[in-house]
């Protein structure tokens, strides 16, 4: 176990260091000049250059590299470049903004998901299993902008129940910010939801299908009995690994929905980055979106080993 | 019997429970808010607009940058809603010339406080502006102040400015958006902004908002003697969508909007809660042509081409209506008696074509036009493209996002045509110097006429008034007869608001100007 958890922690080094010399690349191929989009069109050459040498983009490029690098181990992240304030606290706070809409969003479609996905299961191929899994994949077909946008026309808009922006002040703690957290969540719920149900109903249906399930029925088990002491405990283990890589999916795949929604976390402030070219920014977001994904797989294989015993990892 | 079940809820809350724990701790006990000074005072101002670029005033570059700026700076000099400088809500309280203008002498307010407590004097004055004319330092102010030769402070509350040429318009140049009075002592400009302006800047993410409060020391004064702003303070949010910027306005998210896109006004007229406010401005989107080669360094061409276009047609279709036709001149209706007031052209294609064959295109012309995709200009372009089909001439749209148009390739000063925008500005002087005589930095027709330079040149020193009214109808004339471009029409100032704000006066010079500091919510 130790051995397994140091070669992936290991492989887990080696993707960031990969992928932050991927990401650094990558912006510097991004057209244009960033002293000129911070300065603006009518900049004098004076102006660009003064800030180009305050920027340290006359650098060589393995210079700027490795100073980003270091900094970025030791804790100093740099500072953004449109705003010059320090970009340490700025990502972390909208990773808590964040942390709080992935949560929200969490204890909505995982009870959900697995309830569904069970019920769809125990009536397979009949109308409440085709409904359930018609409309859940429908969901997870349409993108967040379109649900996000149906959402808010009818339950914000129409029914206003719930606020149709949920462009909060980043500062805002949990209890201010909940009432605009719902419509997001259920944005992403709904597309979560989907992957959980039918995960929760294929792992279900296959237990369903083994002898010691028939043998249970047989031998006159109440069926209740039968699904919460032999079947989930079986069939939910798959659905732990969806959940707990789907919180990697969860933080930093929220671009599109904190867009429509406006909310402050971690996805608007890479959609900044990027328009306004402001690469230690960019790069700090995509390093802690890379080690979250990276290490919530890690969790789902762990968690999935514990639940398991069949499963011995690393021997 | 439900152990496994168990771990895995228990799992999740745990996941959760991490996840919202991640969340900022609570703040302190809430303030308790103090007593109302007045009425008049209290309320937040919220607004949305698109985010800033830079927040050191020396780099100013954006509308927004200029529009925080505003709030949290104060100016030498103010120019009021009608164009006028207002030493009564300026940092001056003060000022004279020598005769020839060519030292300007101002006198400061006494007992202004930056928001740190320090207090503003000549000092800090001098600063400010030797910083914009520091060549060094590159802000974009450095033509505009190189006639500066030299800024004594004689005592803390004096400050002299010495030209080197006569600048009669100087005040207006003391006027400009990056000239906030900063502090002297401030070692980063770009995140620290310690102002003498009416709001505080408590909160700034630069892709999300901005939060500014009310500040308690601020040196003016309503009539009745109760202290300014009204308001205890603002929220920008910054949205890059102008349709979500009028949706928050209508949803009621937010209170006022600057720079209103005109498609969005019918509705917001139409809603008895919002308001509509409007101002004449000098901001235009001028279509000019190179006038130094291809077909339009022929005037001819260049008058067949003004003579074929309808500019009300335009301004209709592009703006619906809001805003004033154009003479083809930089100096539009809203300077008043620098204006000169004729008729609006009239158009006429048979004289268009005639023209056009007498300059060897009879037989048609083809030109591109290079357009900005920036709203209105494509729509502007797109008219204009109708009328001249019907003169015989052929008009390609080419159009380039904004930032390619004034990007590194200068496109705005090189392609043969194009519709740049030009913004108000309190004095028409800067667009002669800046943009039509021989030379000039955005030349961006490459026009030369020695008349005009030597027009626009006496203007610039001219003491007298009446001599330079008379000097700009000259120019205006130039302009008309054979000048590089077609100004189809100024469009307004617009704003949007809540019906229950008061105090708002629309001003006829950068949209951004409209004056916070007496704004208040009717209760």
């Amino acid at each position: 176990m130790t051995n397994f958890l140091l070669r992936r922690i290991g492989f887990i080094l080696i993707t960031l260091i990969l992928t932050s010399i991927i990401i650094f690349s990558i912006t510097q191929l991004l057209p244009g000049d960033v002293a000129r989009v911070i300065l603006g069109r009518f900049a004098t050459e004076q102006a660009l250059d003064n800030l180009r040498q305050e920027l340290g983009l006359y650098r060589p490029l393995h210079v700027q590299y490795l100073d980003w690098a270091g900094g970025f181990i030791r804790g100093d992240w740099g500072d953004s470049l449109v705003s010059r304030m320090p970009i340490r606290p700025m990502v972390m706070q909208r990773l808590g903004n964040s942390a709080m809409l992935a949560g929200v969003a969490l204890l909505i479609y995982v009870p959900l998901g697995i309830i569904l996905g069970v019920i769809a299961a125990l009536k397979k191929d009949k109308p409440p299993d085709q409904l359930i899994t018609g409309i859940s994949m429908a969901f997870v077909g349409l993108p967040e902008f379109v649900t996000g946008l149906l959402l808010i026309t009818f339950l914000a808009i129409g029914l206003e129940w719930f606020p149709a922006n949920s462009s909060i002040d980043p500062e805002s703690t949990f209890r201010e910010a909940l009432p605009y957290l719902i419509l997001p969540a259920i944005t992403v719920s709904l597309t979560g939801l989907g992957y959980i149900a039918r995960m929760t109903r294929s792992g279900t249906i296959d237990v369903l299908r083994t002898d010691y399930i028939r043998a249970a029925d047989l031998k006159g088990l109440p069926a209740g009995q039968v699904l919460f002491k032999h079947v989930l405990r079986n069939s939910l283990l798959p659905t732990v690994t969806v959940v707990a890589m789907g919180i990697g999916w969860l933080l930093a795949g929220l671009i599109v929905t904190e867009a429509v929604f406006g909310y402050p976390g971690l996805g608007r402030l890479i959609v900044f980055s990027i328009q306004r070219q402001d690469l230690p920014l960019l790069q700090a977001c995509s390093m802690i979106i890379v080690a979250i994904y990276s290490i919530s797989n890690l969790a789902a294989d762990i968690i999935y080993g514990l639940l398991n015993p069949r499963i011995r990892v690393g021997s | 019997m439900f152990k496994r079940a168990l771990v895995l809820l228990a799992l999740m809350l745990a996941i959760s429970m991490i996840l919202v724990s991640c969340a900022p701790a609570a703040p302190g006990e809430e303030e308790v808010p103090g007593e109302a000074l007045s009425e008049k005072h209290g309320g937040v101002l919220r607004s949305a607009y698109y985010a800033p670029t830079n927040m050191d005033p020396a780099f100013f570059s954006t509308v927004a940058d200029d529009w925080i700026g505003r709030q949290w700076g104060d100016f030498l000099v103010y120019i009021d809603e009608q164009n006028t400088p207002d030493p009564s809500r300026s940092l001056a309280e003060g000022w004279e010339s020598s005769e020839d203008a060519k030292v300007w002498t101002f006198n400061l307010r006494q007992g202004v406080l930056f928001h740190d407590g320090k207090e503003m004097t000549a000092r800090d004055v001098k600063f400010t502006f030797d910083r914009l004319r520091d060549p060094e330092i590159g802000a974009v102010t450095v033509t505009l102040y190189a006639n500066i030769a030299e800024i004594t402070t004689p005592d803390d509350y004096t400050v002299v400015f010495e030209l080197t040429e006569s600048n009669p318009a100087f005040l207006y140049d003391l006027s400009d958006y990056h000239a906030i009075i900063v502090d002297a002592d401030n070692e980063d400009f770009a995140t620290v902004w310690n102002g003498t302006g009416p709001f505080m800047i408590t909160s700034y993410s630069p892709e999300d908002r901005i939060i500014f409060e009310r500040n308690p020391h601020y040196w003016m004064s309503d009539a009745e003697g109760n202290p300014l702003p009204y308001l205890d303070g603002l929220e920008i949010i910054f949205l890059s969508d102008s349709s979500a910027q009028v949706e928050a306005l209508r949803g009621g998210q937010i209170d006022y909007l600057i720079y209103l896109p005109t498609e969005f006004i019918p509705v917001l007229e139409a809603d008895p809660t919002k308001v509509v406010l409007q101002a004449p401005s000098n901001t235009s989107y001028v279509l000019r042509m190179r006038s130094d080669e291809g077909p339009a360094s022929d005037v001819r061409v260049r008058q067949a081409l003004k003579l074929g276009t309808d500019r009300a047609a335009i301004l209709d279709g592009a703006v619906g209506g809001f805003g004033t036709t154009g003479r083809d001149t930089p100096i539009g209706p809203a300077y008043g008696d620098y204006h000169l007031a004729v008729p609006e052209p009239v158009r006429d294609v048979e004289a268009a074509k005639a023209l056009l064959a007498a300059a060897g295109f009879g037989d048609g012309l083809d030109i591109v036009l290079t357009t900005q995709e920036s709203s209105p200009v494509p729509a502007i372009a797109t008219i204009w493209k109708e009328q001249m089909a019907e003169i015989g001439v052929n008009v390609e749209i080419q159009l380039v996002p904004s930032d390619v148009y004034y990007g590194a390739e200068e496109m705005w000063l090189q392609a043969p045509f194009g519709i740049t925008d030009w913004g108000a500005r309190p004095n028409p002087q800067p667009y002669l110097d800046l943009a039509y005589v021989t030379g000039a930095q955005w030349n961006e027709s490459h026009w030369s006429d020695a008349e005009l330079d030597e027009l626009a040149a006496l203007a610039a020193k001219e003491m007298d008034r009446d001599t330079r009214i008379s000097l700009y109808h000259r120019i205006q004339e130039i302009f008309m007869e054979r000048g590089p471009i077609i100004i189809p029409f100024f469009i307004n100032n617009l704003w949007g608001a809540s019906a229950d704000l008061r105090g708002l006066e629309p001003t006829s010079s950068l949209g951004t100007a409209m004056d916070l500091r007496s704004v208040y919510f009717e209760r």
